[in-house]
């Protein structure tokens, strides 16, 4: 399967950031992913090959956060806060993604911004798609109220 | 969900936008020609491929078994040879020279052409182990047609007519695989009150604006074929089947409302159930006692609760009914479900579909819809 790389780049960017909060390192992350992804035999699938490139830079993520040291991340997390400060328009959706566990924020993120289907997410996280429904349902219920939407997916 | 709430939800998370997307795409796409494998040259292909072609030729000549004289496909026969004397009126007279027990067994007897008195009779005949009737054997029999045969030779001017015994009795034709009984029950059932709620109605206090309560089938939601989402769900599906809804139960599973179907296959367009199986697909969303609603949503409140059922649409814009036929893609991923149950391939009713106006029309009305053509081009 062809990779459209603009769409796509955007997508990892986005979760890379959600993970490291850090737009250099976030950028540097999705870059290596869509080089590592270049080493992989390509799918025909597009489910495999999304999952793909989520399991490669969740990886890279994860192996990033490990390398901060711990005095550092109160740092990068606050750099952060500070562009999320400086962008947010929506205070009140803003609270209610607060309010949610960084976990759920992904799956929000992956769910109905990068629209990443049910299945390739039940598996990144190794639960069943029921369980997922389960807590989109849960997390939708929240962020309804605030978008003022019905029905989001 | 629009761009509009993307971009809301995106900006919330505080995502700012990449600086170097540009130059990375036009590297990355620089990698990616250069990542491609060359094609193999013509020249080697060709050689190749003759090289495999004279290999299985050579296989074929050698291994090939040497040809035997086919008795009918059965290798448990023994041939009898059995010497005749004309009688005066011409009939063959056989003599068998060795006794067989050709119970359940196949005889042919076949009249050779003699010269002078003689003749000669080939008869072949069943193993005498054989006990098993003909009419019982698992195995089919190479000739489907009668055993039956009548010949006619001539011999010094006098006609001979030799009949062949019983007629082998015509294996019985094969058939499909019976039908399967593959339903689950829930372990608890809801009954639809009197009174119907739907859960936007119950949450708002206000009328519902359409999209709560689902038309009862006659729904008209607007029609745009997506191929793409279409094949995808046919890939990921365990089975694409035209299938009879019987029965419909609402339940809950881990407090969300559930609902159970037992469906009847009707026609299978891919996977292996058969025509007749019956299963049990859960579906989310249906009718729930309004007090069970409550005590899991403290949001929602109304007044003599146990009165009402509260209509959960889960994504369903129009609502299933009782002996209709769908088309249902599904998946025999069952985590979270009674064993043995069968959940849609695809995020709720977008994997189930109704006939309206010549096309198959998704029950989630995400403008998803397919014609005949194309689920028999999916097929191919």
């Amino acid at each position: 399967m062809s990779l459209d790389i603009n769409e796509q780049y955007d997508k990892i960017y986005r979760y890379c950031f959600l993970r490291v909060r850090h737009k250099e390192t976030a950028e540097d992350l999705t870059q290596e992913t869509f080089l590592r992804y270049l080493e992989h035999p390509q799918y025909h699938s597009e489910d495999k090959t999304l999952q793909l490139l989520y399991t490669i830079a969740g990886n890279l993520c994860t192996d990033e956060f490990r390398k901060i040291k711990p005095s550092e991340i109160s740092e990068t997390a606050s750099d952060g806060k500070d562009i999320e400060d400086n962008i947010l328009s929506d205070v009140q959706l803003k609270q209610v993604l607060d309010s949610l566990s960084d976990e759920d924020r992904e799956i929000v993120l992956l769910r109905f911004v990068n629209e990443v289907p049910v299945n390739v997410i039940a598996k990144l996280y190794n639960i069943s798609r029921f369980a997922l429904n389960r807590r989109l349902n849960r997390i939708l219920g929240s962020l309804r109220e605030h978008l003022g939407k019905e029905e989001l997916i | 969900m629009t761009e509009k709430d993307k971009k809301r939800i995106t900006e919330a998370l505080g995502i700012p936008e990449p600086d170097r997307k540009k130059e990375f795409a036009e590297e990355f796409a620089r990698r990616s020609e250069g990542m491609q494998k060359k094609p193999i040259k013509p020249i080697i292909m060709r050689i190749t491929a003759a090289a495999a072609m004279l290999a299985v030729c050579i296989g074929a000549l050698t291994l090939f078994p040497k040809h035997k004289t086919d008795f009918g496909g059965d290798d448990d026969i023994e041939v009898i040879e059995t010497t005749t004397d004309h009688s005066a009126d011409g009939a063959i007279v056989p003599h068998t020279t060795s006794s067989t027990d050709t119970e359940g067994g196949v005889t042919v007897t076949t009249a050779a052409m003699t010269s002078g008195k003689t003749g000669t009779a080939v008869t072949t005949a069943q193993n005498g182990t054989t006990k098993a009737p003909a009419s019982q054997r698992t195995t089919a029999a190479k000739t489907t047609e009668s055993r039956s045969e009548s010949r006619t030779t001539t011999a010094e001017h006098h006609e001979t007519e030799v009949t062949t015994a019983e007629p082998i009795v015509q294996d019985p034709p094969v058939t499909a695989a019976p039908p399967r009984d593959l339903t689950v029950s829930p372990d608890v059932t809801y009954t639809v009150r009197d009174n119907t709620i739907t859960e936007e109605e119950l949450l708002t206090g206000k009328g519902s604006d359409g999209i709560g309560a689902p038309p009862k089938g006659d729904g008209d939601p607007p029609i745009s074929p997506n191929d793409q989402k279409i094949q995808h769900m046919f890939d990921i599906s365990y089975a694409v089947i035209l299938a009879k809804v019987d029965k419909m139960v609402y339940t809950s599973i881990d407090r969300q409302a559930v609902t159970a179907e037992d469906i009847t296959v009707e026609a299978v367009y891919g996977g292996s159930l058969n025509t007749g199986d019956r299963l049990t697909v859960f579906l989310r969303g249906g009718y729930m006692p309004a007090e069970e609603y409550m005590k899991y949503n403290r949001r929602a409140h109304i007044d003599n609760a146990e009165d009402y059922s509260v209509y959960i649409s889960a994504g369903c814009r129009m609502a299933q009914e009782e002996g209709e036929s769908y088309i249902f893609f599904v998946s025999d991923d069952d985590s979270g479900l009674p064993d043995g149950a069968f959940s849609p391939a695809e995020d709720g009713y977008c994997s189930v579909f109704i006939k309206r106006n010549g096309k198959y029309i998704s029950l989630a009305g995400e403008e998803l819809s397919f014609t005949e053509e194309q689920l028999a081009r999916l097929q191919g």
